[in-house]
């Protein structure tokens, strides 16, 4: 889905893109 | 008639949007028909249940197939598998067939262009982002700009940040009454997930440090948020974050230079009328309990915006206002993104 699609960072080395962690590299808007 | 409404993203600003709508009221005071995020509907379900900030929710938590049952309210969960090249469509399909209203995006990370999209291909008729997403129609503080709404002309909104609801209904009050010149704005705010555990990358390199150690200095977006909602602060307002390791509960220093001489004991006087009268349920006045004061943790679970210390109010020369403000950061965000949609779903 296309919003989820950004939280996603998908790392090309298949066996870390299972485990990727798709916040920690986003800042918040606070 | 109730707003049908969608969630996407479950962390804690999603996850804290469902308590908040289902401990408002036990069928939920909104009807929340779907929900979606990247993880198992098991570990949703988990983290319903148990909260390590708030403890356990007053209401049951199960799943089952693809339903999540909050408090006997079926919840369809979407789960979007990352690993799949091409999800869009269907995703997109699954979530027009349920007749939307408002989608709410609480992912923090989806651009304009995904959202607009949203409304036109008919997944939703409004888009409700919980941060001030670059090129959006209206950011929205309750309290202050909701009646401002206008169903034909905006369609994606914000409910602005947990800082500029915090922070606005307060600016609002004094520049009305006295102008405002400049303002700093230095928020003490609790960790974030943003932030590392341990020392580690991240692209702003002070959030990948160890966030129990240390107090992390860094940029928040309070003066951007305020002057989306008054636009007239424009160039009048600087501000800085520190990262401090508590879990919940945002404090807020800030000075002002008013432009319109005032006393102490009127400025102590307009808050208070405020608090009871235009910003009720928003801005609290807050005097601690027998002459003592309290704490950030003594106000978890507060649904204010504002919690305005007023032993702390201090007036120098007449001008330089000196504030301390206190705010739930999560729980009370998530009540005012309930009341936005209140605003903004009844007019789909």
């Amino acid at each position: 889905m296309i919003l989820l699609r950004h939280t996603c960072h998908e790392s090309k080395i298949g066996h870390l893109k299972k485990t990727s962690t798709f916040t920690s590299q986003v800042e918040t808007q606070i | 008639m109730t707003a049908r409404v969608a969630i996407v993203g479950l962390g804690r600003v999603g996850r804290g949007i469902i308590r908040s709508n289902f401990s408002q009221q036990s069928h939920g005071r909104f009807d929340i028909a779907v929900v979606c995020d990247v993880m198992p509907i098991e570990q949703v379900a988990y983290l319903l249940a148990n909260d390590s900030t708030y403890g356990k929710p007053p209401f049951t938590v199960d799943c089952e197939h693809n339903y999540l049952h909050i408090g006997g309210n079926k919840v369809r969960y979407l789960r979007v598998d990352r690993r799949r090249d091409n999800p869009d469509d269907d995703s997109f399909s699954i979530l027009r067939s349920l007749n939307l209203d408002v989608l709410i995006d609480a992912t923090g990370t989806a651009t304009i262009q995904d959202l607009r999209l949203l409304i036109s291909q008919n997944v939703t008729k409004k888009v409700l982002c919980t941060w001030n997403v670059s090129g959006l129609d209206m950011s929205i503080v309750f309290g202050v700009n909701d009646q401002d709404f206008d169903a034909d002309l905006h369609h994606v909104v914000a409910a602005s940040t947990c800082t500029g609801n915090a922070f606005v209904p307060v600016a609002d009050l004094l520049n009305k009454h006295y102008g405002i010149d400049y303002a700093r704005i230095i928020t003490i705010h609790p960790v974030l997930s943003d932030q590392r555990v341990l020392d580690g990358y991240h692209s702003v390199s002070q959030l990948g440090r160890m966030c129990t150690t240390s107090i992390v200095p860094t940029a928040t977006n309070v003066d951007k948020s305020a002057v989306l909602v008054l636009p007239e602060l424009q160039g009048k307002l600087d501000s800085i974050s520190y990262r401090v390791p508590t879990s919940i509960v945002s404090a807020m220093d800030i000075t002002v230079n008013l432009t319109r001489s005032t006393t102490q004991e009127e400025c102590a006087t307009l808050f208070k009328h405020a608090s009871q009268h235009e910003l009720a349920d928003i801005l609290q006045c807050e005097y601690g309990d027998w002459g003592h004061q309290k704490t950030s943790i003594d106000f978890l679970g507060n649904q204010h915006s504002c919690i305005l210390l007023m032993n702390h109010l201090s007036l120098t020369n007449g001008k330089q206002l000196g504030l301390s403000i206190m705010h739930d950061n999560e729980m009370a965000y998530c009540c005012r993104i309930l009341d936005v949609l209140g605003v903004i779903g009844s007019d789909s």
